[in-house]
């Protein structure tokens, strides 16, 4: 956390409003425009702004600093937006978690919806070749979106080893996988 | 109250959308962090999209009266 985030944090958490508003005008515009970009839509973006800074007011303990607080307001920007997605019943390409299985989303037609699957074979069969540890790490990271803390109290592994498992496992799917965009 | 309105009084609840899966989304977010789309993030205030008039002034408002709430308790 940077000097100036640690001054904004104490004085929102001691609950100087104007400090508050002061975060709030330096990064409206840019969370606005990174959503009306995502979304495509004005009065989205408007209600993803709302939310984010609800996140971000009402849950100000959760910033425990580890990184940048513009990192922290991207990572719930990007969540919210992602969600709004889901619920559109949009495809992120190429996460392992959004692909449909069975059903397709409404908004793609046959052409496109056959490069997903074709797609999704090409990643699940390079995860297949991957070594267990790795291929678990891999699962639960990008399948069921466990956070590294969570992955090692699965696995009773240290929270290095796993993510030296997943930086082997990605540099192996890479290899495997020239030329395809992957979302990790 | 009906389901409509259950649902308007939880949305309002300071913090009450923001729960455990929540957060654990925004952790995995950052830390598989994409360096390309954050620094488009880092870069979107300079994008050529205008918010509404008044847009940002009313959401201001709007924040400034959820601190106030919360600091006055």
């Amino acid at each position: 956390m940077t000097e100036e985030d640690r001054i904004i944090v104490d004085a929102i958490r001691a609950g100087d409003p104007d400090a508050f508003r002061d975060l709030y005008q330096r990064h409206f515009r840019r969370i606005h425009s990174f959503s009306v970009r995502r979304l495509g839509d004005a009065a989205e973006a408007d209600d993803v702004c709302q939310d984010v800074f609800e996140a971000v007011f009402c849950c100000l303990d959760r910033f425990e600093g580890k990184s940048d607080l513009i990192v922290w307001i991207y990572g719930i920007t990007r969540n919210i937006l992602n969600n709004r997605l889901r619920r559109r019943g949009g495809v992120r390409l190429v996460s392992l978690e959004d692909i449909p299985q069975a059903a397709a989303p409404l908004d793609l037609g046959p052409e496109p919806l056959a490069q997903v699957r074709q797609t999704l074979g090409r990643v699940r069969e390079a995860i297949g070749k991957l070594p267990e540890e790795q291929r678990r790490v891999i699962e639960l990271r990008h399948g069921k979106r466990l956070n590294i803390r969570k992955i090692a109290q699965l696995t009773g592994r240290s929270e290095d080893a796993v993510k030296s498992s997943l930086y082997r496992a990605r540099r192996s799917l890479a290899a495997q996988l020239p030329g395809e965009r992957l979302a990790f | 109250m009906g389901a409509n309105g259950k649902t308007q009084a939880s949305r309002y609840a300071p913090g009450a959308a923001f729960g455990a899966r929540f957060w654990d989304e925004v952790e995995y977010e950052i830390e598989a962090l994409d360096a390309a789309d954050f620094e488009l993030f880092l870069a979107a205030d300079r994008l050529p999209f205008v918010p509404r008039p008044g847009v940002a002034e009313t959401l201001g408002d709007s924040l400034a009266a959820l601190c106030r709430a919360r600091f006055s308790n």
